[in-house]
């Protein structure tokens, strides 16, 4: 809700006053990096979740004659008018594209971005056990189980596999690569949701608002030293200490993760004393949770202290993880959300530059599902394959990687009107992952599902 | 279109977020780093022993049993009987919005469960609607919403303040407690939200939506399913009113919204169940989908057809009114699809609209699965985030049959819940995992409750020279204070939380904690320690009401009674399972600061900060 979020920001803001309580000493002696942790220059991976199923067949369309027509023949009353499409040139770098295609028109930044070079469309990808053709699937073969359900599809998304044997996310997975003991602050998760992305590591991943809101405005309440509520404030930890070891583990479960909660923001201060702001971010309108634009200010924000964090917690390496709601749309265009991710990332990327990190900073887009192809007469329903964006001055971009599928519902890419992916996510997945400084065995043990399909990487970073 | 609630603060504070500037360090802290790290290396090791796991399994309690024991631990008495204030405390927080003194008093009196549930039963309930159209008054101008029910619409930003000032008011005055919170807990399973383009301007709405769970709590489930599934409120949130035939739009296809998430989180869910609740595995050992693709495909079509009462299939914005927004969705034939569909391995002949739904909803009612999925999930809201096999199981058997032949009758399977060996006697049982954590709401609903808070005049303004209303509540309508949580206001379908969310460390063990997803993303203790203590901050910037009356807290702390305090806050708060180390350490702060000549603190604001201390502690947060 949006009067939750202001007031999330007003707590914010009080709750800085005494986030810098305490001297950060100790922490860096007791964090253990293995000999392998990444070292420079920095790298940090921005993970954008639109969270519903976007539509991205109402973002990307065909643009020459006949597979406009048969894009529009198959969508219809939702079809992007053909001559409101930004076409762009890419350079069909793997062959497997030789149409041309538009952007819709209100995507302008992200258009901008991909003409010059630094974003690139991934085609079609999404969960998969092995590769699958139209004819596969009608015969039997194994797919991922509950394809269309939000909650399990995500889920697969989030895990990098849809075998059902992992329950630890990728993000979490790498930082355990990276990092022996964990790293509180490898995961960072900005957004309004907790996701399995981030999940299953040494630490569970830092909520960035949570590191401020609790301990601090405790303080202010008089929990704290500064209010003179020292006595207070050590009663109510004794509360919490006194639980760590209960006999009931979900009292003990939680007594822990809030006493991390309520200790870890004492290690930042003066953490953020020379950050920066940032113009061109905005709140949207209507938005439904915390806008994504707030949430990606909030990360250029730590990035531009970046140098501290590393100085103090050796992350050369992050996991950043946002959201955006409302791609849901079963009765409606998703107009009004591709606008606003395409301005929310466009300002981000123009962040990154203002502070020469834009071959640093690889940002890429996932989602539930993709859409049926076809209309429901309002809107669309629940798919599987769909394009998805990654965006950065690292990414090979002004590209499409993998192939496009035919939109057609009789095309050997569909099952019914829901397009069969053409690329696993693991493959998509293992591509960043790779730039992001595994080496091909640690991609193999992130993504254990990597083997079961022809690529490994596609090509659309170094 | 304008969003509700963002006008609301009077004194908008403007922080940035990193405008900060360093004050002295807190040395206090540090020691307590290598604690925590301590503490997650712990949390790794521990592990329940699988034999122990098992023996929860092996000696849950047989259906109608009451002669199971373990060593430390037996029904020799009557467990239906209240055998003592703490007991009928922890009863009244899973059958209402939290005791207070007057409620433990009132059962402890009446001596029996049953009787409490059986009065419960019978008391008419308490509809959202009525009391706003009761108690809202039009001022400056502007009409009574009884005589301008387009109001609603109309002013919504405005009047959507209103809807949360009558949860807060009914949830924690109203007389039908039981209905109440099991209306809040049929809110959060069969899920309708103000995130929602079109629901954000109808408050009117999700008003009735609510007045629906709450009529229906006791009543038939299959009643319940048929009555939210023409609910226009659940029609436009998964987006069924006016859902047409498939070509009615060239190539189109009807909407899979509903008919995907009745079956996934309304009835049946993914998996096909045990009747205690486990899944069914097939021989390879793997669960089993209870619906496909193909299912989702044929059920659309059987929620085609249906409109609200506008008299149009596709009413627009201005075509709505408050009549159609709060009665029954009807049908228009010629968008339904008439002919035959496969549902779940049955056969519907296909006919019209309301006889093909009558059909569908009947084959999920009658699903095996419905039971104890539903029942499950009830418990979780209720009891207990992990009740064993056998507690679902025996509830999942009365949902079956109450005893005279009954499918689906919720005051039997409500009973069920709460009479349950388990429920009563859980913390015994199962200590190592019994109980749920409080979600927000509760938290806020019990200190209400518990200290009689008083309503204010509240005076709804939005704008400037806008439409103005007066009421009483507690004028909490304004505040982000429950940060991811108010009454139908989840940001999906998926609720706050899901019946699986868990800590990661909990989930190796096999345990969820729902509840704990909302405490995830924002802290809450902050907030409600704001609200206990009154500080002035947050009751000024959301202009809170809500006098809480601790004259009888205050006067023992001035008399020094620390124990008799302390007694009474363990019963009206944790139901006497406050800790003794918990206790202990309240009552030297009490006594430290006694000792002080100068201690700049009153009695009152002793009082507010020992109740803070407990709700905002782990022994109250776990509700066993």
């Amino acid at each position: 809700m949006s009067n939750t979020n202001y007031s999330r920001r007003q707590f914010l803001g009080i709750s800085l006053a005494a986030a810098t309580l305490s001297p950060l000493t100790g922490l860096a002696r007791q964090l253990q990096t293995k000999d392998s942790a990444p070292g420079t220059p920095y790298k940090a991976l921005v993970v954008v979740l639109l969270e519903g199923g976007a539509d991205v067949f109402n973002m990307i369309a065909p643009t020459e004659a006949d597979r406009y027509a048969d894009y529009r023949a198959t969508r219809e009353n939702i079809a992007l008018p053909r001559n409101s499409l930004l076409p762009f040139s890419h350079l069909n770098g793997n062959g497997l594209n030789p149409d041309s295609y538009g952007m819709r028109d209100n995507m302008g930044a992200m258009h901008s971005l991909f003409e010059e070079g630094k974003l690139a469309i991934i085609a079609n990808t999404g969960t998969l056990l092995q590769p699958v053709t139209r004819s596969d699937v009608e015969n039997g073969a194994p797919v991922p189980f509950e394809l269309f359900a939000h909650n399990t599809q995500r889920s697969q998304w989030m895990l990098g596999s849809a075998t059902g044997a992992e329950h630890q996310g990728w993000g979490a997975r790498i930082g355990n690569h990276f990092y022996t003991e964990g790293n509180p602050w490898f995961n960072v998760n900005v957004s309004d949701s907790n996701n399995l992305l981030q999940t299953g590591g040494a630490f569970e991943a830092i909520h960035f608002d949570d590191a401020y809101v609790s301990p601090d405005t405790m303080t202010a309440y008089g929990f704290g030293p500064e209010s003179g509520g020292s006595e207070l404030g050590q009663v109510y930890q004794t509360l919490y200490k006194q639980q760590l070891e209960s006999r009931n583990l979900l009292m003990a479960a939680f007594a822990r993760k809030r006493m991390d909660e309520l200790l870890r923001p004492n290690r930042l201060e003066g953490l953020f004393d020379n950050v920066l702001n940032f113009d061109g971010f905005n709140d949207g309108v209507h938005e439904t949770g915390k806008p994504l634009g707030r949430q990606l200010e909030l990360v250029a924000q730590i990035l531009s202290v970046r140098q501290e964090f590393q100085n103090r917690f050796q992350t050369n390496r992050q996991i950043f993880f946002v959201n955006q709601h409302g791609w849901d749309t079963h009765d409606s265009d998703n107009a009004h959300q591709v606008g606003y991710l395409s301005d929310s990332l466009g300002a981000f990327q123009h962040a990154l530059a203002d502070m020469g990190i834009e071959n640093q900073v690889t940002t890429l887009t996932l989602s539930d599902f993709g859409r049926s192809l076809t209309s429901n007469s309002a809107g669309t329903d629940h798919g599987w394959g769909s394009h998805a964006f990654v965006m950065g001055g690292a990414v090979n971009g002004g590209d499409i990687y993998g192939r496009m599928p035919q939109m057609r519902n009789d095309s050997p890419d569909a099952w019914s009107d829901r397009m069969i992916p053409t690329t696993a996510v693991e493959t998509y997945l293992a591509t960043a992952a790779k730039w992001f400084g595994l080496s091909d065995a640690e991609l193999g043990s992130v993504f254990p599902n990597l083997s079961a399909f022809p690529e490994r990487t596609l090509g659309f970073m170094a | 279109m304008h969003f509700p609630f963002r006008n609301k603060l009077k004194k908008p504070v403007h922080h940035s977020l990193f405008n900060t500037t360093n004050k002295p360090g807190n040395k206090r802290f540090i020691g307590l780093i290598a604690i925590v790290l301590l503490g997650i290396t712990t949390a790794n090791s521990i592990e329940i022993p699988s034999s122990t796991a098992a023996q929860h399994t092996a000696t849950a309690l047989k259906p109608g049993g009451g002669g199971a024991s373990q060593d430390h631990f037996s029904y020799s008495r009557d467990s239906h009987k209240v055998s003592d204030y703490a007991d009928a405390s922890a009863f009244l927080n899973r059958a209402t919005f939290g005791p207070s003194r007057e409620s433990i008093n009132e059962l402890f009196r009446k001596g029996s469960y049953e009787s409490w549930l059986q009065e419960q039963f019978s008391l008419p309930p308490s509809l959202h609607m009525q009391w706003a159209e009761d108690n809202i008054r039009g001022i400056n101008g502007t009409g009574d919403i009884v005589d301008h029910p387009e109001d609603w619409k109309r002013y919504s930003d405005t009047l959507s303040y209103a809807q949360r000032d009558i949860w807060w008011h009914l949830a924690t005055q109203a007389k039908d407690q039981l209905r109440q919170r099991v209306a809040l807990a049929w809110s959060e399973i069969l899920v309708t939200s103000v995130n929602n383009g079109v629901l954000l301007t109808q408050p009117d709405a999700r008003i009735s939506y609510y007045d629906l769970l709450v009529r229906d709590a006791f009543g038939n489930f299959e009643q319940l399913l048929h009555d939210v599934t023409y609910h226009p409120t659940m029609g436009k949130y998964l987006s069924y009113l006016g859902n047409a035939k498939a070509g009615t739009t060239p190539g189109s296809h009807p909407d899979e919204n509903y008919a995907r998430e009745v079956m996934q989180l309304f009835t049946i869910g993914l998996y096909e169940l045990n009747p205690d609740g486990s899944l069914a595995l097939d021989a390879q050992g793997n669960p089993v989908a209870t619906y496909s693709q193909e299912d989702v495909r044929e059920m659309a079509r059987v929620f085609t057809g249906l409109t609200d009462q506008n008299g149009f299939f596709f009413p627009g914005d201005g075509d709505t009114t408050h009549f159609a927004r709060t009665q029954p969705m009807i049908a228009m034939e010629e968008y339904h699809d008439r002919g035959p569909k496969h549902i779940l391995g049955q056969d519907i002949p296909g006919g019209d609209t309301g006889t093909d739904i009558t059909a569908a909803l009947h084959i999920l009612f009658e699903h095996p699965n419905t039971g104890p999925f539903i029942c499950k999930q009830l418990i979780q809201r209720l009891v207990t985030s992990n009740p064993s096999p056998g507690y679902v199981a025996r509830v999942s058997q009365v949902f079956n049959n109450n005893g005279k032949g009954v499918r689906g009758d919720m005051q039997a399977v409500i009973s069920a819940i709460l009479l349950d060996e388990e429920a009563l006697h859980g913390a015994e049982l199962y200590p190592r995992r019994f109980g749920k954590f409080r979600e927000p709401l509760l938290f806020i609903t019990h200190l209400f409750r518990a200290f009689h808070a008083q309503d204010a005049v509240t005076v709804l303004n939005i704008y400037e020279d806008g439409p103005a209303y007066t009421y009483a509540s507690y004028n909490f309508h304004g505040t982000g204070f429950t940060r991811q949580e108010a009454p139908l206001e989840a940001l999906t379908v998926f609720n706050y939380f899901t019946p699986f969310d868990a800590p990661y460390s909990l989930k190796q063990q096999g345990l969820v904690a729902p509840e704990l997803e909302v405490y995830g993303k924002q802290g809450i203790d902050d907030l409600l320690m704001g609200i206990i203590t009154k500080n002035s901050f947050v009751y000024q910037t959301y202009e809170l009401a809500a006098e809480l009356q601790l004259q009888r807290e205050t006067a023992w702390i001035a008399r020094r009674e620390y124990d008799r305090l302390l007694d009474e806050l363990d019963l009206l708060l944790t139901a006497g399972q406050l800790s003794a180390r918990s206790r202990q350490a309240i009552k030297a702060y009490l006594v430290q600061q006694e000792s002080k000549t100068d201690k700049g603190i009153s009695n009152e604001q002793l009082a507010r900060y020992v109740i803070g201390l407990i709700m905002t502690s782990p022994d109250y947060a776990l509700q066993r």
